[in-house]
């Protein structure tokens, strides 16, 4: 039998997509299985590969399900906390922009670094906070926080460009590091209640 | 004739619990039709649809024992119902029926 071990971040991210435990430990004792024969014939960078594409080609269907068993009430709730998770990290992302971004310039410098360190965990609150009001669908409802953050992210370079007066470069960094955040919470999430 | 109300990917995959017996599990499952079709199913598309034939009381689970090649985790081991039994003979007659009257040259060998 191979000694290597499937990819960690890949094993946690996918633990945090089933809440139901019975259901998690089939489908990731499964991918832990092939996982180990695609090692003895294929090698042990290949079978990392093909274990992160099955996590990530899972997550759409593996969500849904949850959001399926959950009913009416599971998109109700969907919805409402993810509307609490973006006001949260509104409010933090105003805070910590407040605090550094009025020294910074176009030019990266530390304190826009900073405060792009701090938009991050400000993200990972938020992802966290979503995550344990999401209830069943704690990783959709952190994923959805963060495809909302970029969806108005994106808007607002159309409509709103530059009257924050943020620099270009951090509005696109912060767009970037938005969603890896919220998911990490929601994963932080994910190994307090495991 | 009424359709079974079970689609294309439920229809294969009970058809592989059915064919594997006792020893149907994801991972089974999911090796089976790959092989079979050709193409790598992701594990979460295997189990949604699994779900949806125990909703339908078409499959049937128990846990098993956690093995540590799979990381000391359980199986969860499914069996077609009586429900599904007949689902999948109505399938099987409906296919039949509309095969009927195709040309041999478009019909399988």
């Amino acid at each position: 039998m191979s000694a290597i071990h499937p990819p960690a971040l890949a094993t946690m991210f996918a633990e945090s997509l089933v809440y139901d435990r019975d259901l998690r430990d089939a489908a990731l004792g499964d991918l832990a299985e092939d996982f180990a024969v695609k090692c003895e014939s294929n090698g042990a960078s290949a079978a990392r590969a093909w274990y992160w594409s099955q996590v990530m080609r899972s997550v759409l269907p593996l969500s849904m399900m949850s959001l399926r068993r959950a009913g009416f009430t599971g998109w109700l709730r969907l919805i409402a906390t993810v509307a609490v998770g973006y006001i949260v990290l509104a409010v933090l992302v105003v805070i910590s922009g407040n605090l550094f971004m009025g020294v910074a310039t176009n030019a990266i410098s530390l304190y826009s670094l900073i405060s792009l360190a701090l938009g991050a965990g400000s993200a990972i609150i938020a992802g966290y906070l979503t995550a344990r009001l999401g209830g069943k669908t704690p990783m959709l409802a952190a994923l959805s926080l963060g495809v909302l953050c970029i969806s108005i992210s994106m808007l607002m370079f159309v409509y709103a460009d530059g009257t924050d007066g943020s620099p270009l470069w951090y509005r696109i960094a912060l767009a970037l590091i938005v969603l890896p955040s919220t998911v990490c919470g929601a994963m932080l999430r994910s190994r307090q209640v495991k | 004739m009424r359709l079974p109300g079970i689609g294309e990917l439920e229809l294969a995959v009970l058809l592989s619990v059915a064919r594997n017996g006792d020893d149907a599990y994801g991972a089974v499952v999911r090796r089976d039709l790959s092989a079979r079709a050709n193409r790598d199913y992701a594990v979460g598309a295997i189990y949604t649809t699994l779900q949806r034939l125990e909703d339908k009381a078409l499959v049937s689970s128990e846990m098993s024992e956690p093995t540590a090649v799979r990381g000391g985790r359980a199986k969860r081991c499914y069996r077609v119902t009586a429900a599904g039994s007949k689902a999948l003979r109505r399938a099987r007659e409906l296919s039949s029926a509309m095969w009927k009257g195709v040309p041999a040259h478009m019909a399988p060998a």
